[in-house]
């Protein structure tokens, strides 16, 4: 039986809680209006490791993630976080929404959102003090931002809006983070600086379950994968479940482009043709 | 110009009076235009009245029934005003959430369905019992800041001499402003978090939804005070106009919200100075001399638009000037 770790410090650097993995959804349904959206999705992502979510467009990737989170309602089943309810230890699971989700007009510093990231720490009525303060700005540092630590949000480039909220993520000290389309929309060097800090995570310990879109990178960014089709059709480490039969059972043949490191096992994600799901 | 110069305690405690309403209702008014919700404003401004009938009548069976006595009437009524705004507030986001996922509409469209309906209702109930009740909604709805000088709460001794009459509306507008700050302060992390992103609120234990209610309890607290010593034109202008001024100037929230309790102030005094100027002058041009003052509310409002569309061109953080200038380069 994993040991309940004490809510006092459950923020505290990784640590190993017996068998049960960070994360173990079963049996997941969500329905929108009725209609079915994930249909019995069980997958795990066990401690110290990089995994990302893959599928075609309205696979329910998302989904999973929010509902996993408990953001939105699930039909059955549901998600286990080392074993136990994420009641017991949300400080332990970081979250980062996709960046459509927030209002980029807001009047707010990229230091105040990273500071929004200690809010649980800091507590109900109490205000951020400079200690705060301190890790935010060494939490945007970490990402490359320190000089735009006062700079209004919106006035950010799209790739480091994605690294404010990474910022923020990181600021928590969790040791599980769930990631909503880290890649989407970023410039080359914000793509580079995230795949540094997603290594760094899992050398410390940490683990990562992202929604990601672009196949030809899947090998190279990520140690598993998990392919989502309204329900999981296969997961695992990438090279046992990422082979060009999986992917166009699960694209059903939608697939653009083969990449030949599929099928050959020369793996030059970034270097060979771009292997994407067209809709 | 020479009215001007006449300017009398009289004026001070008019124009104060709605000065301190309009700060009132500029806090909540920013947090809601903030939060993509200022057609909230219009709506609590009608929802508010089945809170005020409904709190009357109540006061009213108690009175009749000899539940409370004479004296005590007075504070239980503005008790009840105050739970019924409270209760119309909440019970206006509710039914907008519950109409937009049962009709599946947008939340907009269920918005206007919810307001309208309960203004009607409240409208029924007043008509229906008008007679049995001596309720003057047109007092309570539509308040004159103009009446609010012949209820005086207390008097201050001028240090430079004369003495100062403080109207009753200054200091309930007074109360509900400096209660709104207060909360603002205290609840300042929860209320940026559940406002800018629901999401991780409710992930480091803030429930977004509570936020939202206790917001607009607050914001229908605001206008029922409001209303009454001020009138609703000027509650439902001041809670979105100055905010959107001070969005204009200014990146921050912190400041955002001093600047646009500041603009909200500002109008007032303009407005009162105004409306006992350029009104009589300009009245005076067509031959109505015997206008000498006219709508204070309905000035402060109208300033308070001016100051809107002035900080619209140059404001410092949106303004039109300074985009234009940054895409430039």
């Amino acid at each position: 039986m994993p040991p309940a770790p004490p809510a006092a410090d459950s923020s505290v650097g990784p640590r190993s809680d017996g068998d049960a993995p960070p994360l173990r959804v079963s049996d997941l349904t969500v329905a929108y209006h009725r209609k079915p959206v994930l249909e019995r999705a069980s997958c795990t992502v066990p401690a110290g490791s990089l995994t990302a979510i893959v599928g075609p467009n309205g696979a329910g990737k998302s989904t999973l993630l929010k509902a996993a989170l408990g953001l939105i309602p699930a039909a059955t089943g549901g998600a286990t976080f080392w074993g136990q309810p994420l009641k017991k230890v949300r400080g332990r699971v970081g979250y980062v929404p996709q960046r459509s989700e927030v209002d980029w007009d807001f009047p707010i510093t990229a230091a105040g959102v990273v500071e929004m990231g200690l809010y649980r720490e800091i507590g109900w009525l109490w205000p951020v003090g400079s200690s705060h303060r301190a890790r935010a700005a060494e939490a945007l540092g970490r990402v490359g931002l320190a000089e735009f630590a006062h700079r209004q949000i919106a006035r950010l480039s799209g790739g480091q809006q994605q690294r404010v909220f990474l910022a923020r993520a990181l600021v928590q000290g969790a040791d599980l983070y769930l990631m909503d389309e880290p890649f989407a929309g970023v410039d080359a060097a914000t793509e580079r600086a995230i795949v540094d800090l997603l290594h760094e995570l899992r050398d410390a310990g940490k683990s990562v379950l992202a929604v990601h879109h672009d196949l030809s990178t899947v090998p190279e960014y990520f140690d598993r994968a998990i392919l989502l089709n309204k329900t999981v059709r296969a997961a695992g480490p990438v090279d046992e479940v990422f082979t060009a039969e999986v992917l166009k059972e699960v694209y059903g043949g939608r697939l653009a482009v083969l990449d030949s490191s599929l099928s050959g096992g020369s793996p030059s994600p970034l270097g060979g043709a771009p292997l994407d799901a067209v809709d | 110009m020479e009215r001007l110069a006449a300017w009398d305690t009289l004026d001070t405690a008019l124009a104060g009076t709605a000065a301190i309403c309009s700060v009132a209702c500029a806090l909540p008014g920013a947090l809601l235009m903030l939060r993509r919700q200022s057609m909230m404003a219009d709506a609590l401004s009608h929802t508010a009245l089945p809170g005020v009938v409904f709190a009357f009548l109540f006061a009213h069976t108690l009175n009749e029934g000899d539940w409370i006595s004479e004296e005590a009437y007075p504070a239980v009524q503005w008790t009840l005003l105050f739970a019924g705004a409270v209760a119309c507030g909440v019970l206006t986001a509710w039914l907008t959430e519950a109409v937009r996922r049962l009709g599946r509409v947008e939340a907009g469209a269920a918005l206007g369905v919810v307001y309208t309906t309960l203004f009607a209702l409240g409208l029924f109930v007043l008509r229906w019992q008008a007679d049995a009740v001596h309720i003057e909604p047109d007092c309570v709805l539509f308040g004159e800041v103009e009446q609010t000088v012949l209820n005086i709460a207390f008097s201050l001794s001028l240090p430079w001499g004369g003495v100062q009459d403080v109207p009753v509306a200054f200091v309930s507008g007074a109360a509900v402003a400096l209660s709104s700050a207060l909360l603002i302060r205290l609840f300042w992390k929860e209320l940026l978090v559940s406002t800018f992103d629901p999401g991780l609120a409710a992930a480091v234990g803030v429930n977004p939804r509570r936020v939202n209610d206790a917001l607009m309890a607050a914001t229908a607290i605001a206008l029922v005070t409001v209303f009454q010593s001020v009138g609703s034109i000027l509650a439902v202008a001041m809670l979105v106009t100055p905010a959107a001024a001070a969005r204009c100037c200014t990146d921050r929230l912190g400041p955002l919200l001093g600047l646009a309790a500041i603009f909200a102030a500002l109008s007032a005094f303009l407005g009162h100075a105004l409306s006992i100027t350029a009104v009589p002058a300009l009245a005076g041009s067509i031959g109505l001399t015997k206008v000498t003052d006219a709508g204070t509310a309905g000035l402060t409002a109208f300033t308070a638009g001016m100051i809107f569309c002035g900080c619209a061109l140059f404001g410092p953080a949106q303004g039109v000037l300074v985009r234009r200038w940054r895409a430039k380069g």
